[in-house]
């Protein structure tokens, strides 16, 4: 159900090039978790400081100095509002932050990952959470989250994966069958009418973990509902 | 070394057509932008304009801060085309294909290669 875009998450097209002498700028391994491409050049010892050059698709949207990305990548990110008001260097490189990569993750960190985003949804209090489980057994564990969700919120909160008729009765959780959903497990929030709120997280179990990201990109978030919308089989 | 010396050197090793002694070194290594790009293609010989395009940004940024735009690049590629590398060409110290953007670094003696080197670490 989510492969294409899990497909579409691990590839788009973003391009670092760290031009750094002999000195390691560690940058490559700061964006290990990010879906970018990171590769070296060499600069000769008596040249420039070390630079990054930003590409998307195979053309070329920005650069700028090491030290200054270092400055961005302190916490906190302060993210451009605007993002139309914003040169395009830092369009992709805002992109790239906002979706983190993972493989081979247990369920104990997909849980922390999860509480994030619930966790999320619980401080804004109102929007639309849309979850789903592999298979019951997957649910029991949260069942008291969610019943404190639903009771404590105005969240208009879809579980999606479980059998209706075969679902722990939640007063204010809507089940959804959900087709094809064995393999994932999926969360998304939509940020409750403000978009810099807006979280999801997509995973698909495999034989050694889950791989898969998440991600603050309302844009991609919003895909994320859609997909779970579509998959309501009733 | 005396003036003489270094004159036998390079007659025992002529190595390119142009010398320390020559004009029109000097007049190419009167930018910055030039000298960079000769300093790039000591350590890559081959390049094109795209990529020594791309470089000559991000050098630029090290000094700005900035980011540099898509905009600054393409300025650099123009700059490039129609002023430094016919320049550079003309004194005989690169090769340029404007047809496939190809730019070579002409064989050059150690002392002109060193001169290069120093002029741009000079200002690092």
């Amino acid at each position: 159900m989510f492969d294409p875009l899990l497909a579409e998450v691990q590839n788009r097209g973003r391009q670092f090039t760290v031009y750094e002498g002999e000195e390691d700028t560690g940058i490559p391994s700061q964006f290990a978790t990010h879906a970018v491409s990171v590769r070296r050049e060499k600069l000769p010892a008596g040249g420039p400081a070390p630079f990054v050059v930003i590409e998307q698709d195979d053309e070329f949207a920005g650069a700028l100095p090491v030290d200054e990305l270092q400055k961005l990548l302190e916490p906190p990110i302060v993210r451009p509002g605007e993002r139309e008001d914003v040169s395009e260097g830092f369009g992709v490189l805002f992109d790239v932050l906002d979706d983190t990569v993972f493989t081979a993750m247990n369920r104990r960190q997909l849980l922390g990952v999860s509480r994030e985003i619930e966790d999320r949804a619980t401080r804004v209090g109102t929007g639309t959470l849309r979850a789903s489980f592999q298979n019951r057994s997957r649910l029991e564990p949260q069942i008291e989250l969610y019943r404190y969700l639903a009771s404590h919120t105005d969240l208009d909160i879809h579980i999606y994966g479980i059998d209706p008729d075969d679902a722990p009765a939640i007063p204010g959780v809507t089940y959804q069958r959900g087709e094809q959903l064995d393999r994932y497990w999926s969360l998304a929030f939509d940020g409750g009418g403000d978009e810099s709120q807006s979280c999801a997280l997509v995973a698909r179990e495999q034989s050694g973990g889950y791989d898969g990201f998440w991600t603050y990109d309302p844009g991609l978030v919003e895909e994320i509902l859609a997909t779970l919308v579509s998959c309501d089989g009733s | 070394m005396t003036e003489n010396g270094l004159r036998e050197t390079q007659e025992e090793e002529p190595v390119g057509k142009i010398h320390l002694e020559d004009d029109d070194l000097y007049r190419a290594l009167a930018s910055t932008r030039r000298r960079r790009l000769l300093y790039i293609l000591l350590v890559e010989e081959e390049s094109t304009v795209q990529k020594l395009a791309t470089v000559l940004t991000g050098w630029g940024t090290t000094e700005t801060g900035r980011m540099a735009t898509p905009e600054d690049r393409r300025d650099i590629i123009t700059a490039l085309e129609h002023h430094h590398l016919p320049l550079l060409a003309e004194s005989d110290l690169v090769t340029y294909d404007r047809q496939s953007g190809t730019v070579a670094l002409c064989p050059v003696d150690q002392a002109v290669a060193d001169l290069i080197s120093r002029s741009v670490e000079s200002e690092q």
